[in-house]
């Protein structure tokens, strides 16, 4: 299953900036602390990473390299 | 339990050592289990002694004053830390985290005297391996002090793609990971990812990071 942004509720302030900013309306507010209501609409632009004041929220990456063969080595 | 002198025989600087050298240093180890976030030891407080990575992944990481994270290493099994402090007697130079739950073997400071005072081939290994990390440091410095943040981290990307080009484990790091990696913050990361996208060197493809052109990257990174 792909990832998914994790919101830290212990860090979360319920501000709602990340809930106003998302572009696909992804996120929502319980109990004060925003979540992912609805996954499947997530694009993972990131917007609700910048915007959080507290770095509750963090989008993990997966870095690949799209042709392999001709890679120099680090 | 007493720790598998196969393991001890996978530590980098142990694995030529013989039999009787490990199996003295196996006598020795203390198991320690941690869960993931817990702290295993804090910078500056005194040193119990090296530890050997058993299962699990163990950071290392250097908080600056103002809170900072500088992650050193990202360790694994048959990886060991606090040698330095193991070998000068001094504090924690770093602080150890639990990445996941782990176990990990501890050998005091004062066993591991004693026998590297019987077995001058481990105490030789001990030189050559405090001096590889030497050599680790200077890159790590010459990395902070020469190096921007864009050249740093597109090291940091290439070497992240060939490690899961190598052995197809998702290792998957969020922008304040490789912030804490590269000596600098969250922002910064986005910003400068931002930029190599914007030069068509990565492209973002939801929760990938694709490399489309490594050789200019490459270049970044000064490879």
């Amino acid at each position: 299953m792909d990832p998914l942004p994790i919101i830290d509720r212990e860090r979360c302030i319920g501000c709602r900036r990340c809930v106003e900013t998302c572009p696909t309306h992804a996120l929502d507010q319980q109990e004060e602390k925003a979540y992912l209501r609805f996954p499947e609409l997530c694009t993972y632009c990131t917007l609700c990473e910048d915007i959080c004041p507290t770095q509750a929220i963090a989008l993990p990456f997966l870095i690949v390299l799209a042709s392999p063969a001709s890679t120099p080595a680090p | 339990m007493s720790i598998a002198v196969d393991l001890l025989r996978r530590v980098s600087y142990l694995q030529d050592q013989p039999q009787p050298v490990l199996e003295a240093l196996a006598a020795a180890a203390l198991p320690l289990t941690f869960t993931a976030g817990e702290i295993i030891f804090v910078q500056e407080e005194p040193s119990l002694g090296v530890y050997v990575v058993d299962r699990g992944e163990v950071k290392i990481s250097r908080l600056s004053r103002d809170g900072r994270e500088l992650v050193l290493h990202l360790l694994h099994t048959g990886e060991t830390f606090n040698d330095i402090a193991a070998f000068d007697g001094g504090p924690n130079p770093a602080t150890a985290t639990a990445g996941t739950d782990c176990l990990v073997w501890l050998i005091r400071r004062s066993d591991l005297k004693q026998i590297a005072m019987h077995h001058p081939g481990l105490a030789w290994a001990l030189i050559e391996s405090a001096a590889r990390r030497a050599r680790y440091l200077l890159t790590l410095v010459e990395d902070l002090g020469m190096r921007s943040v864009r050249g740093r981290l597109a090291r940091l990307l290439l070497t992240e793609a060939c490690a899961y080009n190598a052995d197809a484990i998702p290792r998957l790091l969020t922008q304040e990971d490789m912030a804490a990696r590269l000596g600098t913050v969250r922002e910064v990361v986005g910003r400068t990812l931002r930029s190599l996208a914007a030069d068509g060197i990565i492209a973002f493809d939801r929760h990938r990071i694709v490399i489309l052109d490594a050789q200019r990257l490459a270049a970044e990174a000064e490879i």
